[in-house]
């Protein structure tokens, strides 16, 4: 069995690494390649960056000044038109492309990119709509949801040559309210390709109560990640203290605190942090 | 570019900047809920989360917090040791810019407030070659101070094993709007390198060709990882707690402190930057040469976002402000060794292309796309209720002094004051 992957979200707006809330709000945070190469520090296993509105020139910056900061896979989203512009995302350090709006406009594009660059790098990025029971793509350049229901769209993606599916939820989108966990689960049951589920992850049980009744071969996180020192290590050592498998990155460890309910270390006692007055501690070095 | 509708930011903030539809900034819109949150639910939860962090083996402080003479160090450390009643070690990073009324305060707000106090003093050779390094890379003097005080804390965190900082207010949160403070964003690394730095860590100063070695850094590097992991080391910010007003919270200390405030070179705010000869001086200049824009825009989009300055009043100040020139530029480039032309050569190779241009005269002048964004914006603005009690500050001068020739001196510089203690005692 393999460990979920633990993915960290860059949302980019205008050149800057933004927290997204509900796909209409942003709050600017800082550079793509600043945030992407701390996270990897702290351990992160995969970096999805969306771009909503950078292109050409910008885009490029934006993709290889991250693909240089990092060491780990790097998908890229948004503004994919042409095979040509999966062929420059993919030239400028991206290892993965994820397609959504252009696969309604252009369907024979999915076959297309598998065709010329193969199904690894082809990830279908679908916006969740959930109307009671019933779960339909969400359409962002329409600010609606179509009437294409959501497991039948998937399967026609993978049919076509998708071989990885990116789920975001508008309604969940920086809404820290936690995951939509069921809708998730249904697309895991029903599809056989890798799954990574991103949007409303707000502190770690959030993440927990996802992989725990979903079990995604992924969930992404993206805003929390800015709020705190080691939020990737964090996240990491609260999902292993649940149960999860996770993969271990970095020598850093939170092994023997506490956490507050936003996964935050809580103090140690007095007496241990006594002990480790005298205890050297060493970096990593690689 | 553009300007918002409300303050008088633009996009090309160098911390960033985002629009919503109504074209109002991410500042602005987090400044909104300073009026819309509960602000006592929000102050128990920082009693309730700093409750945890209490010392009980009564051998080590509760917490850490970064002071220097000005600020609101005197608010943040009355809050944290008269409201909150923690146990913290204070700790400052000299600047090296110290004007006598930031030594004053200084010492005042540790003896009023009855506190144990780390300072860091690196040896001057030091700071000057690393200081000349920054200026020359990426035109900024001031880099020392931000390293150095953003660091310092933390290193003493790690080495002294108290795992909690308190901090004032985010920086990126006031201005700009980085995050909400619902968001309760603690300190980060990340954020450290990528806006207090300049996203230059201090290794990256290393070269022969400034004559900076890699011991030479040594104070100004972040802890690794492993180190701020084992003890758990969190920087949490007063301003996502209480309802952050720096120039009501400045003219509260003055009255229970006496608190010393004068008048800036190159803003209006009397209460900010008292503690240092540059900061609303050279560093506020190469600000303006490098962004097109100053501290005073910074403090009147603040004043404007609380009511107590219209748009074009704070537009007025900030201009009249900005145009000024340092007037303490001779101490600075005695100082380090430099002439005013070898100055403005690093000025000049750091100016963003976006905002100046040289005009027919070969001056530098703001890009025509400044001016009209600024007048689009105006065309149709936000306005804000105004608050009646206006926009005053105070200035305010204390009697004590530090040095003092028949007097215990706790810190002070030794300066000579009465001739006949060199002269030879006849027994």
């Amino acid at each position: 069995m393999y460990s979920p992957r633990i993915i960290a979200t860059l949302v980019i707006r205008n050149g800057h690494h933004v927290q997204s809330l509900g796909f209409k709000h942003y709050l600017p945070v800082g550079s793509p390649a600043e945030s992407a190469r701390e996270y990897d520090r702290w351990g992160v296993d995969e970096i999805v960056l969306i771009l909503t509105n950078d292109s050409g020139e910008n885009a490029r910056h934006i993709i290889s000044s991250v693909a240089d900061a990092i060491a780990v896979p790097l998908t890229v989203a948004g503004g994919i038109r042409t095979l040509w512009d999966a062929h420059n995302y993919l030239s400028w350090g991206a290892d993965k492309v994820a397609l959504n709006h252009v696969l309604v406009e252009q369907p024979d594009i999915a076959t297309a990119v598998a065709h010329q660059f193969g199904s690894q790098c082809l990830v279908a990025s679908v916006d969740v709509w959930r109307t009671g029971n019933k779960l339909f793509r969400y359409d962002h350049w329409l600010h609606s949801a179509s009437s294409v229901e959501l497991l039948d769209w998937i399967h026609q993606k993978i049919g076509a040559g998708a071989g990885e599916i990116l789920l975001n939820f508008p309604q969940h989108d920086g809404m820290r309210i936690g995951m939509d966990s069921e809708a998730i689960s249904q697309v895991v049951q029903d599809v056989g390709a890798p799954v990574i589920a991103c949007g409303g992850i707000g502190t770690v049980q959030h993440a927990v109560d996802c992989l725990r009744t979903a079990n995604p071969s992924g969930i992404a996180i993206g805003n929390v990640l800015a709020h705190f020192e080691q939020s990737i290590l964090l996240f990491k050592e609260g999902i292993k203290t649940a149960g999860a498998e996770i993969r271990a990155a970095v020598k850093a460890t939170y092994n023997s605190h506490r956490f507050d309910p936003r996964g935050c270390p809580e103090k140690l006692d007095d007496a241990k942090l006594d002990e480790l007055l005298f205890h050297r501690i060493e970096p990593e070095l690689i | 570019m553009k300007v918002c509708r409300r303050c008088l930011y633009t996009s090309l903030h160098p911390l960033g900047l985002t629009f919503n539809e109504e074209g109002i900034c991410s500042g602005c819109t987090v400044h909104d809920e300073k009026n819309l949150l509960d602000w006592k639910a929000r102050r128990s939860s920082l009693e309730k989360l700093v409750e945890g962090f209490r010392n009980t083996s009564g051998q080590n402080y509760d917490c850490i917090v970064p002071v220097s003479g000005a600020r609101d160090s005197f608010f943040i450390l009355h809050t944290v040791k008269k409201e909150l009643g923690l146990n913290p070690l204070i700790v400052t990073y000299n600047k090296h810019y110290n004007t006598d009324i930031g030594v004053r305060n200084l010492a005042r707000l540790r003896t009023l407030l009855d506190c144990d106090i780390f300072t860091q003093t690196v040896d001057p050779d030091r700071v000057k070659r690393i200081t000349r390094a920054t200026l020359r890379r990426f035109g900024n003097m001031y880099w020392h101070c931000l390293a150095g005080q953003s660091v310092f804390p933390v290193q003493i965190a790690v080495k002294m094993k108290i795992p909690l900082i308190i901090w004032g207010h985010h920086q990126g949160l006031d201005q700009v709007g980085m995050f909400s403070h619902l968001d309760e964003v603690e300190m980060s690394r990340r954020h450290r390198r990528d806006h207090d730095l300049f996203r230059q860590e201090a290794d990256s100063l290393v070269s022969d060709f400034d004559f900076v070695k890699s011991s030479d850094v040594e104070p100004y590097r972040y802890p690794h990882d492993e180190e701020i992991a084992a003890a758990g080391v969190r920087g949490i910010y007063l301003g996502n707690y209480i309802r952050w007003d720096t120039k009501a919270q400045h003219e509260r200390m003055l009255d229970l402190y006496d608190y010393e405030a004068a008048p800036q070179t190159r803003t209006f705010d009397t209460y900010n930057d008292v503690d240092c000869w540059m900061h609303s001086d050279v560093h506020d200049y190469t600000k303006w040469c490098k962004w097109g824009y100053g501290r005073a825009t910074d403090h009147a989009v603040r004043e404007l976002r609380f009511g107590r300055l219209t748009r074009e009043q704070a537009l007025a100040v900030a201009s009249h402000y900005e145009e000024k020139e340092p007037l303490n530029m001779e101490l600075f480039l005695e100082w380090i060794g430099m002439t005013r032309f070898g100055f403005n050569f690093n000025m000049d190779q750091n100016r963003s292309p976006e905002i100046w241009k040289r005009n027919d005269q070969w001056r530098w002048a703001r890009q025509e796309a400044w001016g009209e964004a600024h007048r689009l914006a105006a065309q149709n603005p936000d306005r804000l209720p105004e608050n009646k009690d206006g926009c005053v500050f105070q200035t305010r001068k204390s009697p004590s002094v530090c040095d003092s020739p028949d007097r215990f001196i706790l810190i002070g510089k030794g300066e000579y004051r009465s001739p006949e203690i060199g002269t030879p005692v006849a027994v």
